[in-house]
């Protein structure tokens, strides 16, 4: 199709086509506190398309006014513009609709069909059709198989596009994620498959991309000539809130390792793409994960530490450990906090260890990234003026305060050459401009426009839960682990510490 | 979470060499005595007014940006070289603390003076934070082709006006067409940024197969405008990137009236003085498709906008959306204007058409 001439120029905004969307799941929780917030504001702000439906479907009962008002009081909650804008929300919801089901009926398929050949009708939807899987894993084979077989979308449907958005984890360990791919790539080609990873939908996380490759004084240092380690942490002060059912079957190295994080190092440990096409960028990912070193057998034992939190106080209040929260097995040996020494086997990072850390009820919420740099080869001042003087680090923080810290070393004013660290914050102004996208609202936008720079491929997946599955392997052979063996509202299990610091004196984790 | 909180040294008037040090001193005043306040710097903006007054309500507007304040203003008072010259300023740094996230400081700078024009450039160039792109945001209507024009255009990245507050916003559209085609600066229109959420719905209808091939079939169009440069803007920037020849335009009272030969036929377009409370009230533009005539209607009621399709054979589509909510001083759409860098191309090609819509 020619290009519309209307929509040249940096300012008008990238508009997507026409687009249907069915969300299965659509009375659950992500629907409720990011789906449909999401398209509220993109509504808002203007970037739907003129042509847009929706239908969310799921086993409970509503009709369209009931699931309309049911969104209307989520909206309310959790979109990030308040208040909410009744004419707008009145129009949008005019294109809500809603139909129980359950993913094994096939009834179910062909009432969603007929709905979308009345949007095509309606409200000019041209076909194109977005699926997106809110649902548990367990139901994600039922609902592929239903779309292909009622014809909705997928290899063979000719009448727009069609694409399919699966919420992380994909698969539960290796095998699954191989049999899930091979499940969804029967219906959709992988190049209709969009995996959504949230992080890679937040600003901060683009950042890492844009400072990494905007400036060229960093990437000539930016390996293991002059890194003397990289930590990740995701750190989150929250306990599982009610997802006990879900945590129980997946825990914190699958709920945020395998995915979120190993994402976030693959960012800060590939190459420059030569373009920011999305095969060029995912590529690079992909080269890294690849590169990650599978540990096997005691190289688990001794580099990953896992934990689970027991009792203790966050933010002034007294909260109950891991298996006292509701729905977890009194004797769960669930591990809420991973912690693992990790290396990338290619000439940039060959030695350097990364340490990748991610925990429930820690002291705080902070996800960060530490380049730790090695020493000055030679520091001429003395034994007692630089005694407070540390290595440069450059800390890229995620969240919840975006912006860069960098510690330098700088004279303390005065008569004699004495030098300590400082540590410079950077804040990119964009953390308090109340007119940044979410997330979600980033990922739903690329979906529609179908650019998947920001969803990982099928082989960063894969290779991510190559390099998952061992650990997987080693813990379930395992004797059961004697947990809780951390404190809420501590920085983690000691052997934590002991892990970093046993690779060089001096090494420890970052405080955030 | 707290509540937001600003807190600002007052003004201090100091002689221009000591602005310097007058701003760091309020600075680790803002630390509460800890040390510099570390800087991350974005911009200079230097804002050209013509007295007092003008430059108050310049400051409220870069205020009112709160995180998009350029790290540093410079207000500008031009007086008319009279009598004995001089110059007076003032200086201060304000620390605003959002309800969440980090503060965010910048500095402000006014410069009261009427010395020659030729001597503007040796009084703002001092002041301005090196290494740094320089937005020059003249308020009311340039002088331009004078020497205090040519002088401030030549120390700025980015020259932004509103054509809004022009004397003459029609004659002065010309004249500002005139000069963005010879000045080095990139210049942009806070008239033309708050076309941009009318520009995105008018787009959107055809960026699908269905209505794309009936952009270029577009038979009538008209704009209701409240800002006439606005409207003016908004029919340049169709006929620039429709490929639309202008064939005649008369203006008869509120009416201005412009045909054009487009690649497929002709095109009747008016602008039309209109009332309200936004920059434009209503744009309507009808087309043929191959199943009868379609049209596109954008329209401003208090507080949004309502895009309407009406296409042959299908249910008329009525959206509604936000419309982005103006600030209480200042040109809406500033702080937009502040986050662009380079030229703007599709704003140059739809303001030489606009102003050829200007009798000479």
């Amino acid at each position: 199709m020619v290009e519309n001439p209307l929509a040249a120029g940096e300012r008008v905004r990238a508009i997507p086509p026409p687009t249907a969307m069915v969300v299965f799941g659509g009375s659950g929780d992500l629907a409720h506190r990011k789906i449909v917030p999401a398209l509220y504001n993109l509504e808002l702000h203007r970037l739907l398309p003129q042509n847009f439906a929706f239908v969310g479907s799921s086993r409970s009962e509503y009709s369209d006014e009931e699931y309309r008002a049911d969104m209307r009081k989520a909206v309310e909650e959790f979109s990030r513009t308040q208040p909410i804008q009744h004419q707008v929300w009145e129009s949008f919801a005019s294109r809500l609709h809603y139909i129980a089901g359950s993913s094994g009926d096939p009834g179910t398929y062909g009432r969603i069909g007929d709905l979308l050949d009345r949007f095509d009708r309606e409200h000019g939807t041209d076909g194109n059709r977005l699926f997106y899987l809110s649902l548990i894993p367990k139901l994600f084979p039922d609902t592929i198989r239903g779309i292909g077989k009622a014809g909705l979308g997928g290899r063979g449907f000719d009448r727009g596009f069609s694409r399919v958005v699966v919420e992380k984890p994909f698969g539960h360990d290796l095998a699954s994620a191989r049999e899930l791919q091979d499940l969804v790539t029967t219906v959709f080609p992988e190049r209709d498959v969009f995996r959504i990873d949230h992080y890679l939908g937040k600003e901060s996380v683009q950042n890492i991309i844009a400072f990494r490759f905007a400036n060229g004084i960093f990437e000539p240092v930016w390996n293991h000539h002059f890194v003397d380690h990289v930590q990740v942490t995701v750190s989150e002060s929250l306990g599982i809130e009610h997802r006990g059912n879900f945590y129980e079957t997946a825990g914190a190295i699958r709920d945020i390792f395998q995915n979120h994080e190993l994402q976030v190092l693959a960012l800060i440990a590939m190459e420059p793409p030569a373009s920011f096409e999305p095969e060029d960028v995912r590529n690079e990912k992909a080269k890294v994960l690849k590169a990650l070193r599978r540990l096997e057998g005691d190289a688990v034992d001794s580099g990953v530490v896992r934990g689970q939190y027991g009792p203790g106080w966050i933010d002034g209040k007294e909260v109950v450990g891991y298996r006292e929260e509701p729905d977890v097995h009194p004797d769960s040996a669930v591990e809420t906090y991973v912690a693992a020494e990790l290396r990338v086997d290619n000439w940039r990072w060959a030695g350097t260890p990364f340490y990748v850390r991610t925990g429930k009820r820690l002291p705080k919420r902070a996800t960060e990234v530490v380049v730790q740099f090695k020493s000055a080869p030679h520091l001429p001042f003395g034994e007692a003026a630089q005694d407070g003087l540390e290595p440069n680090a450059l800390v890229l923080r995620i969240q919840p305060d975006e912006g860069i810290t960098m510690r330098i070393g700088a004279k303390v004013p005065g008569p004699s050459m004495e030098v300590r660290s400082v540590s410079m914050d950077f804040s990119y102004g964009t953390s308090f401009s109340d007119d940044l996208p979410d997330a979600y609202e980033r990922l739903l936008l690329d979906v529609m426009l179908g650019d998947p720079t920001l969803f990982p491929r099928w082989d960063e997946v894969e290779q991510a839960w190559q390099a998952v599955q061992p650990i997987l392997d080693r813990w379930a052979e395992a004797p059961a682990p004697e947990f809780p063996n951390y404190e809420a509202g501590s920085w983690g299990p000691k052997a934590a510490d002991e892990l970093i610091g046993r690779g060089r004196p001096g090494r420890r984790w970052r405080r955030p | 979470m707290t509540s937001p909180s600003q807190t600002a040294e007052a003004f201090e008037e100091v002689a221009p060499g000591d602005i310097e040090q007058a701003l760091e001193r309020q600075r680790a005043l803002g630390e509460n005595g800890g040390g510099a306040v570390s800087r991350a710097s974005v911009a200079n903006l230097v804002v050209v007014t013509a007295n007092r007054a003008a430059g108050q309500r310049a400051l409220a507007a870069v205020e009112e940006l709160g995180s998009r304040a350029p790290s540093r203003c410079v207000v500008l008072i031009a007086e008319p070289p009279e009598g004995r010259q001089g110059v007076r300023s003032w200086a201060r740094v304000v620390n605003r603390r959002p309800a969440s996230g980090p503060e965010v400081v910048w500095e402000e700078v006014v410069v009261q003076t009427n010395v020659h024009p030729r001597h503007l450039t040796a009084v703002v160039l001092p002041l301005l934070l090196p290494e740094l792109p320089v937005f020059t945001w003249w308020e009311g209507t340039p002088p331009f082709g004078q020497e205090v024009f040519d002088e401030l255009t030549s120390v700025t990245d980015r020259l932004i006006i509103d054509s809004a507050a022009f004397v003459d916003p029609v004659a002065d559209l010309r004249r500002l067409a005139a000069v963005v085609g010879v000045l080095e600066p990139a210049v942009t229109d806070c008239a033309w940024g708050r076309l941009t959420p009318w520009r995105e719905l008018l787009a959107a209808p055809f960026g699908g197969p269905q209505l794309r091939p009936a952009l270029d079939r577009v038979r009538w169009l008209r704009v209701d405008a409240v800002e006439p440069t606005a409207g003016q803007e908004l029919l340049g920037w169709f006929a620039s990137r429709l490929g639309w020849e202008l064939a005649s335009v008369r203006q008869a009272g509120d009416e201005l009236a412009a045909d054009y030969r487009t690649p497929d036929g002709t095109c009747q377009a008016r602008v039309v003085a209109g009332i309200g409370s936004s920059n434009l009230t209503r744009v309507h533009l009808e087309m043929e498709t191959g199943d009868g005539p379609a049209s596109v209607r954008v329209e401003a009621p208090p507080g949004h906008l309502v895009a309407t399709v009406e296409v042959p054979g299908q249910p008329t589509g009525r959206r509604k959306v936000g419309r982005d909510p103006s600030p209480s001083t200042g040109p809406a759409g500033l702080g937009a204007e502040l986050q662009l860098f380079g030229r703007d191309r599709v704003f140059e090609d739809a303001l030489a058409q606009a102003a050829a819509l200007v009798p000479e």
